[in-house]
């Protein structure tokens, strides 16, 4: 029996069969996008790092097949600094849940595009905090239900994309699960540019978010991420008054700025180390 | 200025020495967040490692630079982070996540007064319990407490070689007297290094957290050397699987209490003088031992048969070295810190009341005075 | 000769290679597997032109095309 292509990449001492998520989840395909990007690009898989928290999108950095770092909720980009900074041949990944990245994890998510640290960022914005069973992050849209906004969200949530870019982030893109093949092209400009690169991905989760608000299976969200999503280049084209219940999707920042650990090692070289 | 290790004689602050204690063993990168009063050490890092080729990093707070830290170690690095007592609060999930993912890393704790924001530039010995026991559930550490800058270079030397040795994060337990004083700083030719041991076996065989006895420490690849390492704070069986069965919580977390406190006899040191005949026995750490040794001298002087104890290693704590002291029966046994009384409680729980011990807490901004336990010496009499 | 395989051990049913193959090749199996679902299965191979959305978009990674285009 063929297997999928991107079973080799997956570590075969992770006793569930194959993954922990769940039927229809957008994670697992986005760790197969991701494995797919490595892939195209030939990169020698044992100097790739795949670093995440805690939470559904922190445990695909446990199914990778190569070196992995399962740090504490909120904290990747840090840790993952750090091993960026004492092995920079190192490709690093890491993967954040949206409450992770935004809430616990803010200041490692603003300190780290502001640093411009060499490694690809990617988001996977799912709108809550699935692993614990749905509780609002903030990036659940305002009114939304979840079990600790169970009469309506009354918060406004981040424009995540927007947040990055004020922060300094070199390079930004928001696609979806459904634009498989526009993010693969995303993750692999990550790998190959120096500084930041931060990529949103807005996933369906029908176990949580998708239930309490009635959005149907992993089919029928991913079919509202592709009706929601609008191109940032035409979203020219779409009434203002349509516009605000949709998601701009592309690539927003593509900038050259120096990297944070080339500019350390540069101290080193100017002190004679 | 290109030397990692600085060697010569100089008057050195404390935290200035513990910076080229450092270099010395061969730190690699440093994350750090400006705090009265350990600011120094990063201050005079954010210079001298790029002169030797290593990177300093000024974290956004104290929890991101330990985080920096212990991702550079995973990647081969030696690294090291400085604060106070406020800002071991902070890092206290990432040290329980060191301890379980036994990842080498020096912690120096430059103690100050508190609780809260205290007085940042007084000294107090509070943290004691913290950097043990500060962090959830079950883990060994190893804390080591200078009283000169003199020390803050050897110990802090020490202190890397053991957290290679032992996987363990590794505190300085410094305070703010010892970080901030001057005094005369010997740098020699050449310093003891220990290297982290690294697997004898290519990655096929290797088994990540595999060891022969629950006393044992793996060896550790780095990230990028082809041994393909899952690294996860979830508990974990020998190959790096997470797990909730209870007989690998048992074993993973015996092994990590194991591998320090089963090896107090080889990780303790201490300094003593006049014990063998000591009626009344006095101990110490830290800044704390300096007025000590005078008040110890003084009585001696005036004929009184005082002896004193010095713990350098201050966990895991040396339960037999307390015994020894107990089993000669002295009078009393008297134990000043420079708080409500913390250490003293390992020291009561091994006297198991045979031996009186005599506390005397002095909770931060003022040194005991040598007169003060010179009076109480005394008294003990 | 183009070859479509279906792992029913891991397919949870989840039908999203089913609605996104452009050629309507995949169907949702009446018969439930062992995992108690409905899994997907192969309806109308002829129509396959190895585009391999399905196993693109598979959160099971339980489909695998493979094979060359006539």
């Amino acid at each position: 029996m063929e297997r999928h292509p991107a079973r080799k990449y997956f570590r075969a001492e992770q006793a569930e069969v194959p993954h922990l998520w769940c039927s229809g989840c957008g994670i697992p395909q986005v760790w197969h996008y991701t494995v797919k990007a490595i892939e195209e690009l030939k990169l020698d898989i044992d100097k790739v790092l795949w670093v995440g928290g805690s939470g559904c999108t922190g445990r695909m950095c446990t199914y990778w097949v190569g070196d992995f770092l399962h740090t504490l909720h909120g904290r990747p980009l840090g840790f993952a600094t750090g091993a960026k900074l004492a092995n920079p041949e190192l490709t690093v990944f890491c993967h954040m849940g949206d409450g992770e990245a935004t809430a616990i994890g803010g200041n490692h998510l603003i300190q780290t595009a502001r640093r411009n640290v060499d490694l690809v960022a990617i988001v996977i914005n799912n709108f809550n905090y699935a692993m614990t069973g749905g509780q609002f992050s903030p990036t659940t849209p305002l009114g939304a239900v979840t079990m600790t906004s169970q009469l309506g969200h009354i918060e406004y949530p981040f424009d995540l994309c927007e947040l990055v870019t004020t922060c300094g982030a070199t390079y930004v893109a928001r696609w979806t699960t459904f634009h498989a093949r526009p993010l693969i092209n995303s993750i692999k400009k990550g790998i190959q540019r120096k500084g930041f690169s931060f990529i949103e991905v807005l996933s369906q989760c029908p176990t949580q978010y998708g239930r309490r608000n009635k959005m149907g299976d992993g089919v029928q969200m991913m079919k509202w991420l592709k009706e929601s999503s609008v191109r940032r280049e035409n979203a020219g084209k779409v009434p203002e008054a349509d516009l605000k219940d949709k998601f701009l999707i592309g690539e927003f920042v593509d900038i050259e700025k120096a990297e944070y650990g080339a500019s350390l090692r540069e101290l080193i070289k100017r002190r004679g180390g | 200025m290109n030397r990692r290790i600085l060697s010569g004689t100089y008057l050195f602050q404390g935290d200035e020495a513990c910076a080229e204690g450092a270099l010395a063993a061969g730190c690699t990168l440093f994350a750090g967040y400006p705090i009265t009063p350990a600011t120094e050490i990063s201050e005079r890092l954010s210079w001298r490692l790029f002169e030797v080729g290593g990177i300093f990093v000024q974290g956004a707070d104290e929890l991101d630079s330990l985080t920096i830290v212990i991702g550079a170690a995973c990647a081969g690095g030696k690294a090291m982070t400085a604060t106070s007592g406020n800002g071991i609060c902070l890092m206290q999930e990432c040290i329980g996540y060191a301890a379980i993912t036994e990842t080498p890393c020096v912690i120096v704790d430059v103690q100050r007064a508190g609780p809260g924001t205290g007085i940042a530039t007084s000294t107090m010995q509070g943290d004691v319990y913290q950097v043990r026991y500060g962090s959830n559930a079950d883990y060994a550490i190893i804390a080591l407490a200078p009283e000169s800058p003199q020390e803050m270079f050897d110990l802090t030397v020490e202190a890397f070689n053991l957290s290679e040795i032992y996987r363990v994060p590794t505190f300085i337990l410094a305070d703010e007297i010892v970080g901030h004083m001057r005094e005369r700083v010997v740098i020699p030719e050449e310093v003891k290094v220990v290297e982290r041991k690294k697997p004898k076996v290519p990655p096929q065989e290797f088994v990540p957290y595999g060891v022969e006895s629950d006393t044992d420490v793996p060896p550790m690849p780095a990230f990028g050397e082809g041994y393909r390492m899952p690294v996860s704070g979830l508990t974990h069986t020998e190959t790096g699987a997470p797990s909730t069965d209870y007989e690998v919580q048992k074993k993973m977390v015996t092994r990590l209490w194991n591998k320090v406190e089963k090896r107090v006899e080889q990780l303790t040191k201490i300094e003593s003088a006049y014990l063998e005949d000591a009626e009344v026995v006095v101990l110490a750490y830290g800044s704390v031992a300096r007025s000590v040794k005078s008040a110890i001298l003084e009585a001696r002087r005036q004929g009184i048969k005082a002896g004193y104890l010095r713990l350098i290693t201050l966990w895991p704590f040396p339960d037999r070295v307390i015994k020894d002291v107990v089993m000669k029966r002295p009078k009393a046994i008297i134990f000043p810190e420079m708080n409500m009384g913390k250490m003293i409680r390992e020291v009561e729980r091994v006297a198991g009341g045979k031996t009186e011990v005599i506390a005397f807490p002095k909770p931060g901004v003022e040194l005991h005075k040598p007169g003060e336990i010179y009076d109480l010496i005394r008294r003990a009499i | 000769m183009i070859m479509i395989h279906i792992d029913e051990n891991l397919c949870t049913g989840c039908s999203i290679c089913i609605e996104f193959c452009p050629k309507r090749v995949l169907s949702r199996s009446t018969r439930r597997s062992l995992r108690g679902v409905y899994p997907a299965r192969v309806e109308n191979l002829a129509a396959c032109t190895l585009c391999k959305m399905c196993e693109l978009y598979c959160p099971d990674f339980a489909i695998a095309v493979e094979g060359e285009k006539e």
